[in-house]
């Protein structure tokens, strides 16, 4: 005869724990909306996250940028110092365009962009719509936040797209620049009702508008997310701008 | 809201007969089983018959899967003389698992053909005490009482989510996340800033160790940021 060992359940228990702490994601994600205007075609888009998981304070441009949302032919720019490269939306992702409309921008050239581009935290890239957005119309950027946001301006003689990264107004531009500042520097606003530009003369900042200099004049406020040009005529003491 | 778990123990009770010593272990519940959200477990899902050691290591001799809804139907398994002999000296107890399979509408998964959960890693809970003793048959005790195993979700290997995407879809924020266990549940905490986060944004998902599982949370103006977090 066997031998019967009964495993009798005689009850079941619930263990109730006392509230485990929560287990989370090591990683923070960031959404970010831009408003469009039903009268405006360009839009400066700020770079304001890392790749997802990533900790190089930089992002492809395309993981920035969703096109899911954008109209077919809406058209994404990224300027690399020197010249354009370019992608449209269609079916729904960023495509290179077979044919590239406008081969230059105020002279400088545009190519179709073939490859993956990564852009650093701070830079802006340029979005075009093919006419007016719709009035619900909405651009987003998504990646992963930076805990200090920097910006390096390294090269000499080239022209920077950069943006505030931030979502805060930077009331203090110059504070901002002091370190990468050099004799010559250009600074343009992008939006500013004004044609001229702001040059740092070695010291102070400057305004000029065709033949007038105004000394008086300081650097505007920079809104949150809002883009410029930054010419980097000469060194400055530092490389860095800390946002 | 409290996570709670179940985890059956079971008493041995042991009997001499003459004859053969194979050993037959009996197990059962009454039931209602629930999952650690609550619900009820369902047909299909699996029972762990477990051999604890003196040593405190633990065995599992059979995985079952139930044909009853909310109890684990009964079992009677046997061990032959040779294999019996190594239970000698400590206990058994029962656990339920969670093979539920959300991507497919929560089916338990069950067994694979070797009778090992297709869903991995399942509930492995602490046992807390267990009283049975199998190794001598000849002075059995019967129904004793019962003890549940404490969970928690270090305890249980929860891994951090791995968050790898996020995408505006209508009016809402979707952010994909890797690396769930399918008896957890998770849900977004969102913030107006990087640093601090608060409310749960979504409702809770359960996990899914087959592939990614998808966080909705409603899409406000301006910047928002987002975390995964097991629910509490």
């Amino acid at each position: 005869m066997k031998k019967l060992l009964s495993v009798s359940i005689a009850a079941l228990a619930f263990a109730v724990v006392a509230d485990p702490d929560p287990v989370y994601s090591p990683i923070t994600v960031g959404v970010t909306e831009i408003d469009t205007s039903t009268t405006q075609t360009d839009y400066i888009i700020p770079v304001p996250y890392q790749t997802i998981g990533s900790t190089t304070s930089a992002v492809s441009v395309h993981d920035l940028v969703k096109a899911a949302n954008l109209p077919t032919g809406t058209k994404l720019y990224h300027y690399n110092g020197s010249s354009y490269q370019v992608w449209e939306v269609s079916e729904g992702t960023w495509t290179p365009p077979s044919v590239v409309t406008t081969p230059t921008i105020a002279g400088t050239s545009v190519s179709a962009g073939s490859t993956e581009v990564t852009i650093a935290v701070g830079s802006a890239l340029w979005v075009v719509f093919g006419s007016n957005p719709d009035a619900d119309q909405k651009i987003y950027v998504y990646g992963s936040p930076v805990a200090t946001k920097t910006t390096t301006i390294s090269e000499t003689g080239k022209t920077y797209l950069l943006s505030n990264p931030t979502d805060s107004t930077i009331a203090d531009l110059a504070t901002k620049l002091a370190s990468v500042k050099g004799k010559g520097d250009k600074i343009l606003p992008i939006g500013e009702a004004f044609s001229g530009y702001y040059l740092y003369n070695g010291s102070s900042w400057v305004k000029v508008e065709g033949t007038t200099i105004n000394t008086e004049a300081s650097l505007p406020s920079l809104d949150a997310y809002a883009g410029f040009w930054y010419v980097n005529k000469t060194a400055g003491t530092g490389t860095t701008i800390t946002w | 809201m409290k996570k709670t778990i179940a985890v059956l123990f079971a008493i041995a009770s042991a009997a001499a007969f003459a004859g053969m010593n194979d050993l037959i272990v009996s197990f059962s519940t009454p039931g209602p089983d629930k999952y650690a959200d609550g619900t009820e477990v369902k047909v299909g899902e699996c029972y762990s018959l477990v051999y604890t050691k003196a040593d405190g290591s633990q065995e599992i001799v059979l995985n079952y899967q139930t044909k009853l809804a909310g109890k684990c139907s009964s079992v009677v398994y046997m061990v032959d003389e040779v294999t019996a002999a190594k239970y000698s000296g400590g206990t058994w107890g029962v656990y339920l698992l969670d093979t539920r399979d959300f991507a497919n509408g929560g089916t338990p998964a069950g067994l694979d053909a070797n009778g090992q959960p297709k869903v991995e890693p399942w509930v492995k809970a602490e046992v807390v005490s267990s009283v049975a003793s199998s190794g001598n048959f000849g002075s059995a005790t019967t129904d004793k009482a019962v003890s549940a195993g404490s969970y928690d979700l270090a305890a249980a290997d929860v891994p951090q989510p791995t968050v790898t995407g996020i995408k505006i879809v209508g009016a809402n924020v979707v952010v994909t996340v890797a690396n769930t266990r399918p008896f957890v549940g998770y849900t977004l905490v969102s913030g107006s800033d990087a640093t601090e986060f608060s409310a749960p944004a979504s409702t809770g998902v359960n996990g899914d160790s087959a592939g990614d599982i998808e966080l909705v949370a409603p899409k406000k103006d301006g910047a928002q940021f987002f975390k995964v977090s097991t629910v509490k």
